[in-house]
């Protein structure tokens, strides 16, 4: 794989926490190349550090030791606000709990990534509303969202998440909080939405179902991560 | 109820010890001002009552005269005549110490042997070598006692000579022993005593064949009504007898309106400190739907939910009440400096003694922490019980049943508004119900103060929706949001804040007031001011002497001289001026209302005025007649005018000296004005004037006594200025617990924006936008209700407990100092959780659910 199509590289990650004294590692020595517009999979039960590993792909998270590339961009090397900066231009984030900002109206939610890059101009509006028309949400522009079910939330999200056109887009157990025919509905949606626009994504699950969908599956077993073949 | 539930409950609360320690603090706070405020007021007035027992012991009634004191002949009458046991002769004057010419000292003659009867406090705490130091006081000329505590202050010890300096000219008087008190109340009391026998202090003082007073303790035998009755026929009508307990009475009357001002400040820190309480009971109901509702689908009753957390606060009080105590009892240790200082000021001289704490003090601080936590703890327990068994309840469906709440409360507000109004109104004379009137519109405001924010936070969203884009949105979203909290954190700082600039306008004006009144009223140039006794020997002949030298100085074109004496009226003493006006010094009388073309002759001739202090607290007009009792019995004296006078609260009367002398002895001035010619140098005239004054008589400019009488006015209102920045800070103390708290609660929510790209600047900015919007909010809200406050302060509860009339003058900068106080308090407030969120890491903001 040469550097130009790598899109993401981890290369002898390590990540531990101190809980109650006690040194405890998450991942240890991982590493992983992915290419730029593929579909991975992350599996694992919970606690296995799925998230941890999207945190630190993310720059939310910094390791302990080894190295994060992103897009070429060495995300360990980087001050706090300047991966805040990188994440706010690569990055789209799709979470379990959907995480809208309950005190912005749909449409907010979708223009504020767009806002942190540059002033919201009346193309950034249409482009927004033309992604919740997609969604079938284009009446609940105004509404907050605590006041929709739980999949119009998550549609939101990976509407949020993409809006802003970033390379690499890390969703941590989307269907999680959902029913199963709303959590295959998202997953449907996630799937065009990403491979229409040649995005890189990394989803972390634990349902088996997604592996159909996936260019590679990788597990994270005795805290490092292990490729699994896909069930043909 | 089972000890599970109450552990699911008491484990929440410990998972959250910021929620815990603010409502501790809310409540710690509220009572500690409260009590702080009580001791200090106690301790001060009981200083007074105990300096009183150390010199009087179980002295039961006292003698008085007015100010030419009494004629000794009554104490051997009462003594021979009346067959009375128990009678302590005293004269008491105030001198200067050669040695210490700053200090002012008490000067206190007794006839030893008489007051043995009486028990003071000084002769039982004479040791038994000491026993014939008493009597040394009568056989040896010139000798006196003083504390241990006095000694050691000014490094005095046994057989040091002293020089008694007073306007009769100085003489040496021997230390012959130290008294040691254990009591700190009685040591305070005999602070700067100078004890001597009686014919040494009327020799000193001028004062040959006089008494201050007479101490009487009637024996349980002897206590009958009709043995006072014929004590009190047997006086002469200059004379007085009165009870102790009276005399005490009197006194703490008099503070009456002072304490209960005070008591209304400790008071309003409790209602501040209610609406901490009240937000965070709210707030951790509010964190606990989840839970409680978790235990209603158990089958946890609603009586079992209220009963949950009635229990809670009531830990919470007894805490909050106890550390409250702990904390009252050292604040008032600096209230007390404060509440004597202005104790000092308008009412009598007390010693600034040690604290003391009662039982009932406590109990009362207990009773009104528990009242008060349970109080504002009510709302949201029943809010709670309310809550429907179920584990999905969102927050925005809380937060819009507490919408409906809000409408309830801010159509209440106006009852409450136009109750505290019509209670202004309707309430005549009473001090307490015109405070009850600005707690009551206080609290109006506050229940109107989350429907404000509402309605503002909508047109500021339009504002930094336009400027700021969709982040601009979210600081104002953010307060209306959560406006369960924010509206009460505005509404305490509001509250806060307008009673600062309530009190900050009364007290401008109320200094404006008195500047405006000291230079009309200081009319002459120079004033001499003649402190000695009034019936010392020859007197009214050297001071009138004085008066024709002052005259006779080149450069002086004339003169004007006052009395300030006490003359016997119908139901006690009263306080009078005694004038000798100059056609200028008359212009410095400001009527209430425009007298008559001719009021001077009459004044001149057979009428007084009234200051209007004195008119309130005895309900007098112009017109009416004013009994007095004269050499030649009761006389009635029309009251011709009243007059403006802020130079006590009290009041006093006011009439010409040739009308005086026509029924009193001359008892000499008080002070005499100087006026000198316009182009008189006025550094050269005062010490010419200087050189023909004695001992404690002095000359000051009427700049120099304008400048020291605002001095005292601003030691005056010290304590009331300490007490409100004390419950500003209270309210900032609230407004920063609820906004850690606010923030807490929305780690996670902060967390998603790190997550999506906004920086920690970005953040800091947004959180210190919505906390600043809120200072905003509270500060612009609490510029006219304190405008409101001011009004009601000035013409209902200042001139209800003064009798004085203020013109309300506005002050901008107490206005724009009251918005900046709000601002800074909540940007403040908000910077440390700004800063904690902005250090947060997303990841761990991300997992904090």
């Amino acid at each position: 794989m040469t550097s130009a199509e790598t899109a993401i590289s981890l290369q002898q990650v390590t990540k531990s926490y101190w809980e109650s004294g006690l040194e405890q590692t998450i991942l240890d020595n991982v590493t992983l190349n992915i290419r730029q517009g593929e579909l991975i999979v992350l599996l694992g039960r919970s606690g296995s550090g799925k998230s941890t590993l999207l945190n630190l792909l993310s720059g939310i998270d910094q390791p302990n030791s080894g190295r994060v590339n992103i897009m070429g961009t060495e995300l360990t090397t980087l001050p706090e606000n300047e991966r805040t900066l990188f994440r706010r231009k690569h990055i789209g984030f799709v979470f379990q709990a959907y995480n809208l900002i309950p005190t912005l109206t749909v449409l907010e939610n979708l223009l504020l990534p767009l806002e942190l890059l540059h002033r919201i101009t009346d193309t950034d509006v249409d482009k927004a509303l033309n992604l919740l028309d997609k969604l079938d949400l284009k009446p609940r522009q105004d509404s907050y969202p605590d006041r929709l079910s739980g999949g119009e939330q998550q549609r939101i999200a990976i509407a949020r998440s993409l809006i802003h056109e970033p390379a690499i887009v890390l969703a941590d157990e989307p269907t999680g909080n959902l029913d199963l025919e709303t959590g295959k509905q998202v997953l449907a949606l996630l799937d065009t939405l990403v491979r229409q626009t040649g995005k890189t994504m990394i989803m972390a699950t634990h349902s088996q179902e997604v592996m159909g969908l996936a260019d590679s599956v990788f597990t994270i077993r005795n805290k490092t991560l292990v490729s699994v073949e896909k069930p043909s | 109820m089972t000890s599970l539930v109450n552990r699911a409950s008491r484990n929440f609360l410990l998972k959250h010890p910021w929620q815990l320690a603010l409502a501790l603090l809310g409540i710690t706070l509220g009572v500690a001002v409260v009590i702080a405020i009580d001791i200090a007021l106690e301790s001060s007035l009981q200083s007074f009552t105990q300096a009183g027992r150390a010199i009087s012991g179980k002295a039961t009634h006292r003698i008085i005269g007015g100010d030419g004191g009494l004629d000794e002949r009554i104490y051997r009458q009462l003594k021979i005549d009346q067959g009375l046991r128990t009678l302590s002769p005293v004269l008491q004057s105030t001198v200067f110490l050669k040695q210490f010419p700053e200090s002012r000292f008490t000067l206190l003659g007794i006839d030893p042997f008489a007051e043995q009867g009486l028990q003071t406090s000084w002769q039982t705490a004479l040791t038994e070598d000491q026993s014939t130091l008493a009597g040394r006081l009568l056989t040896e000329p010139d000798t006196l006692l003083i504390s241990e505590h006095t000694a050691q202050k000014l490094e005095l010890k046994v057989d040091d000579w002293l020089t008694i300096s007073t306007d009769r000219g100085e003489r040496e008087m021997q230390v012959i022993g130290l008294i040691t008190l254990s009591n700190s109340l009685s040591r305070h009391a005999l602070d700067n005593m100078l004890i001597t026998d009686i014919a040494s202090a009327q020799e000193v003082t001028g004062l040959s064949g006089k008494l201050s007073f007479i101490d009487w303790g009637i024996d349980e035998n002897e206590h009958t009504p009709s043995l006072i009755k014929s004590i009190r026929d047997s006086l002469p009508n200059t004379a007085e007898l009165i009870a102790m307990e009276t005399h005490n009475q009197a006194m703490r009357q008099m503070t009456e309106a002072f304490s209960i001002n005070l008591n209304a400040l400790g008071l309003l820190s409790l209602l501040v400190g209610m609406f901490l309480i009240y937000n965070t009971m709210t707030f951790l109901v509010i964190q606990r739907w989840r839970l409680i509702g978790s235990l209603r689908l158990l089958g946890v009753s609603r009586k079992q939910v209220f009963t949950m957390i009635v229990q809670e606060a009531l830990i919470l009080a007894l805490v909050g009440t106890g550390t409250g105590i702990l904390l009252g009892i050292v604040l008032a240790q600096g209230l007390l400096h404060l509440v004597s200082a202005t104790v000092n000021s308008i009412f009598f001289r007390i010693e600034g003694g040690d604290w003391f704490v009662s039982y009932w003090q406590i109990g009362k601080a207990i009773g009104l922490g528990v009242c008060a936590t349970l109080l504002a703890v009510l709302p949201p327990a029943l809010e709670a019980t309310r809550l429907a068994p179920s584990t999905v309840i969102i927050r925005s469906q809380l937060e819009s049943g507490i919408r409906h709440i809000i409408k309830i409360a801010t159509s209440l507000s106006v009852v409450f508004i136009f109750l505290g109004l019509g209670l202004a109104y309707f309430s005549e004379t009473s001090i307490r119900l015109g405070l009850a009137c600005i707690f009551m519109l206080l609290f109006g405001f506050a229940l109107m103060t989350p429907g404000i924010t509402l309605v503002i936070m909508k047109g500021v969203e339009w504002l930094t929706g336009r400027l700021f884009g969709v982040l601009g949105k979210l600081p104002p979203r953010l307060v209306t949001a959560e406006i369960s909290r924010t509206g009460i954190a505005i509404a305490a700082l509001m509250i806060a804040v307008s009673a600062t600039i309530g009190m900050d306008l009364m007290i401008s004006s109320f200094r404006q007031t008195v500047s405006d009144w000291l230079k009309i009223s200081l009319q002459a140039d120079l004033y001499v001011s003649l402190p000695g006794e009034k019936l010392a020997d020859n007197k009214a002949a050297t001071d009138q002497q004085l008066k024709t030298s002052l005259a006779e100085i080149p450069g002086v074109t004339k003169l004007s001289s006052v009395l300030h004496t006490r003359i016997r009226g119908i139901d006690g003493m009263i306080d009078a001026s005694v004038f000798e006006l100059n056609d200028q010094a008359r212009h410095g009388f400001l009527f209430t209302h425009p007298p008559q073309a001719n009021i001077w002759q009459t004044f001149e001739q057979q009428g007084v005025f009234i200051t209007e202090p004195y008119a309130y607290h005895h309900r007098l007009k112009p017109g009416q007649d004013l009994l007095l009792q004269t050499a030649q019995g009761q006389q009635a004296f029309k009251i011709l005018a009243i007059y403006k006078d802020y130079s006590g609260d009290r009041g006093h009367i006011a009439m010409s000296r040739k009308l005086y002398l026509r029924y009193w002895p001359d008892l000499g001035f008080t002070g005499i004005g100087i006026y000198a010619q316009p182009d008189t140098d006025l550094n050269t005239l005062e010490p010419q004037i200087s050189g023909l004054l004695k001992g404690a008589q002095s000359v000051r400019s009427n700049r120099a006594i304008y400048e020291a009488s605002m001095q005292v006015f601003g030691q005056t209102f010290a304590v009331t200025e300490a007490l409100r920045w004390l419950a500003a800070g209270i309210a900032f103390v609230g407004v920063f617990g609820a906004l850690m708290a606010l923030q807490y609660e929305r780690t996670r929510q902060l967390g998603i924006l790190r997550a999506i790209g906004v920086t920690p600047r970005q953040l800091s900015i947004m959180i210190t936008s919505e906390t600043g919007l809120m200072g905003l909010v509270a500060g612009v809200f609490s510029i006219p209700v304190g405008f409101i406050v001011a009004y009601v302060l000035i013409f209902v509860v200042y001139q209800r407990s003064f009798g004085w009339t203020m013109d309300f003058h506005v002050n901008t900068a107490s206005l724009f100092q009251g918005l900046l106080l709000a601002l800074i308090a909540a940007l403040l407030a908000g910077i440390l959780p700004s800063l904690k969120m902005a250090k947060t890491s997303p990841a761990i903001a991300l997992r904090n659910e």
